[in-house]
Parts: C-alpha cells; sequence; structure tokens
C-alpha cells in the first residue's frame, strides 16, 4: 500500500526522520539510517577549528546517503540567534528546510516558544520551510501555522529522556484541531511502543536519534522503530475500535454450551 | 589586529575577511561564517572588511538530532 506525503515540496515515503548524532561510529550510523528507512536526516552545525578535519568526512559520508537534510538550530536561546543560525545553514547545506530549535530552560531543555514564534515569523517571511520544535501549547501551534509553518513538531517528553508520550491528551487535541498541518513527535522516545502510539494517534511522522543511536544494537533498533511506525500508521488508517467499560464477548452467544446448568 | 575566532583570541594582520580565512587555514567550502551574530554569506567575504575586536564564528557541518 503506497502512502506517501509532501512534507513542503519534498514527497516522502517514509514517517520516521532521523537524527544523526551519538551514534557509536559512523559506519553503525549508516546501516542504522538504512534499516530505519528514513529519508530525512538531521544535521547542525558547529564551531570548526581549520586542523579538525574529520568533521567534513563525516559530512561526505552523509551526503552520500542522498537523502534530504533537516538542519537544526540546536543550542540556540533566542530569535536573533537561530535566525542567523538558520542562514548559515541554508548556504551550508544548500536547503531552505530548518529544524527551528530555541531552548527555553537548561534544565529540561523546554522550547523557548516565545522565542520560537518571533523567529519563525521571519524566517517563513525570509523563504525558509520551517519545522517548529515546541511544546504541545495548542494556543502557540495555531500560530505557527498562521506565520505558514507546515510541518509543527511537539515534544513527546524532555529530549534524551525517552519517557515516551507524556501528554497524550493534549497531542490528540492538536491533531484534532489542525488537520490540515504535518505534524510530528520530536524527542523523548523510547521505545518503538511510544513511536507506534505517536501514529496511532494519527500523526504524520516522528523523529529519533537517543533511542536508536544509544541503544545497545542501533541497527536491530532502527529496524524495530521503522515496524512500529508502520504499524501505528497503519492502525490509524484502519479506524480502531472505541474502548468500553463493560466487557462485550467476542465469541457469539447464540448456542453457547451448557448455558442451563451456569448458575445465575 | 586582535580579533575572536570562535570566542578565542586572535592576531590577524589583515582586516579583509577573505584573507583572514585564508591565514587561519580554513576550506571556503566547508564553513559559514557570521561576524558579531550577522550571518556573512560566502560571495561577500573578499568585501567584508573586520573590525578590530569583531567575533567571528565560522561554522561547520557536524551530526546533530
Amino acid at each position: 500500500m503506497s502512502d506517501s506525503w509532501r512534507v513542503y515540496d519534498v514527497e516522502l515515503h517514509s514517517r520516521l526522520f532521523l537524527g544523526t548524532a551519538q551514534y557509536p561510529s559512523p559506519t553503525i550510523m549508516q546501516e542504522a539510517i538504512e534499516a530505519s528507512g528514513a529519508q530525512v536526516l538531521t544535521t547542525s552545525l558547529r564551531r570548526q577549528s581549520p586542523d579538525s578535519g574529520g568533521g567534513q568526512k563525516w559530512w561526505q559520508q552523509l551526503r552520500e546517503l542522498n537523502r534530504q537534510i533537516l538542519p537544526n538550530t540546536a543550542g540556540c536561546s533566542n530569535a536573533k540567534e537561530a535566525v542567523t543560525l538558520a542562514n548559515m545553514a541554508r548556504e551550508l547545506f544548500q536547503t531552505n528546510w530548518i529544524k527551528l530549535e530555541i531552548t527555553g530552560d537548561d534544565y529540561n531543555l523546554q522550547p523557548n516558544t516565545l522565542e520560537l514564534l518571533i523567529a519563525t515569523e521571519q524566517l517563513q517571511n525570509d523563504g525558509f520551510n520551517v519545522f517548529a520544535y515546541t511544546t504541545e501549547d495548542l494556543v502557540v501551534c495555531k500560530r505557527l501555522r498562521d506565520f505558514g509553518c507546515q510541518v509543527i513538531m511537539p515534544w513527546g517528553a524532555p529530549i534524551g529522556t525517552g519517557k515516551g508520550l507524556l501528554n497524550p491528551y493534549a497531542l490528540k487535541t492538536l491533531r484534532a484541531r489542525m488537520p490540515e498541518v504535518s505534524l510530528l513527535v520530536d524527542a523523548g522516545i523510547g521505545l518503538p511502543s511510544h513511536v507506534a502510539q505517536v501514529m496511532e494517534l494519527g500523526f504524520d511522522g516522528v523523529l529519533l536519534n537517543t533511542s536508536i543511536a544509544r541503544s545497545d544494537n542501533p541497527v536491530q533498533m532502527a529496524t524495530a522503530m521503522r515496524h512500529a511506525c508502520k504499524a501505528g500508521r497503519l492502525a490509524y488508517l484502519s479506524g480502531a475500535i472505541s474502548e468500553r467499560e463493560t466487557a462485550d464477548a467476542s465469541t457469539p452467544i447464540i448456542g453457547t454450551p451448557f448455558w442451563q446448568s451456569k448458575k445465575k | 589586529m586582535r580579533i575572536l575566532v570562535n570566542g578565542e583570541q586572535v592576531d590577524v594582520d589583515t582586516s579583509n575577511l577573505q584573507e583572514i580565512l585564508d591565514q587561519l587555514g580554513y576550506q571556503p567550502e566547508d564553513i559559514v561564517v557570521a561576524r558579531n551574530l550577522e550571518f556573512i554569506p560566502r560571495v561577500e567575504w573578499k568585501d567584508c572588511i573586520i573590525d578590530e575586536q569583531d567575533s567571528l564564528d565560522i561554522l561547520a557541518a557536524m551530526f546533530g538530532g
């Protein structure tokens, strides 16, 4: 079954986005990317000394995979920094895509949604395609959409915690209130069951990094995440049953054996 | 002239950004540059004049989440 979707001007067949950090080696990263089926990979920019050529080797390897690159603005703490970094990313990675990430608290790395709104408006006006990393705040997400942001990525839990979805109710509300926007959960995923849960809620995709890269077997975990994403998506499209408070026998009642002898 | 390069004090003997990058040994195709938090596109490097105590951020591609 074909289940492709458009993200800005790009058609994708995979609904997993993958980070490229924290893998035990570049080779394992490459194998994990292949196993996940991910077509979109996140990258960053960091200060570089002239003699540290190792990073460029890594970037060359990544380019050879021929995936869509989604640079991030990780480490920025205000809109000004994020806009500058986005412009630098556009020149370096040759893409208008930017994962806009502005940290508001150093302890739980919660997105600074106030600065995010300022930066999103400016970058959308400057021709960027913003992927906004935010909290599950409905009003903030609606404003991001009003600025022309087509991809909104609320956190499931703080980055790297692996806690899964801390507020499924709010995520479900986002899906219901903004059916026209592509929604991905970014951050907080630990298990394939978390990925399946995201997709069962009707989200368009999931962005992962730590849960794969820091598992004992990243390639195998990438495979598990790929299957979970597919399973959750198929379940959503299939229309799950509603929860009930009382039991409802699945085996037909008519013709039940020995019913006369059962105590009332 | 003393400037800041990626947070470190550096002495350079030219004020031209392109020449500074050449002196420091950077490969131009691998990097992007901001001066005092303002992005300087690559096409502007040869005409960009850096002032004493300006702060350059010289960035390259890195893995990220």
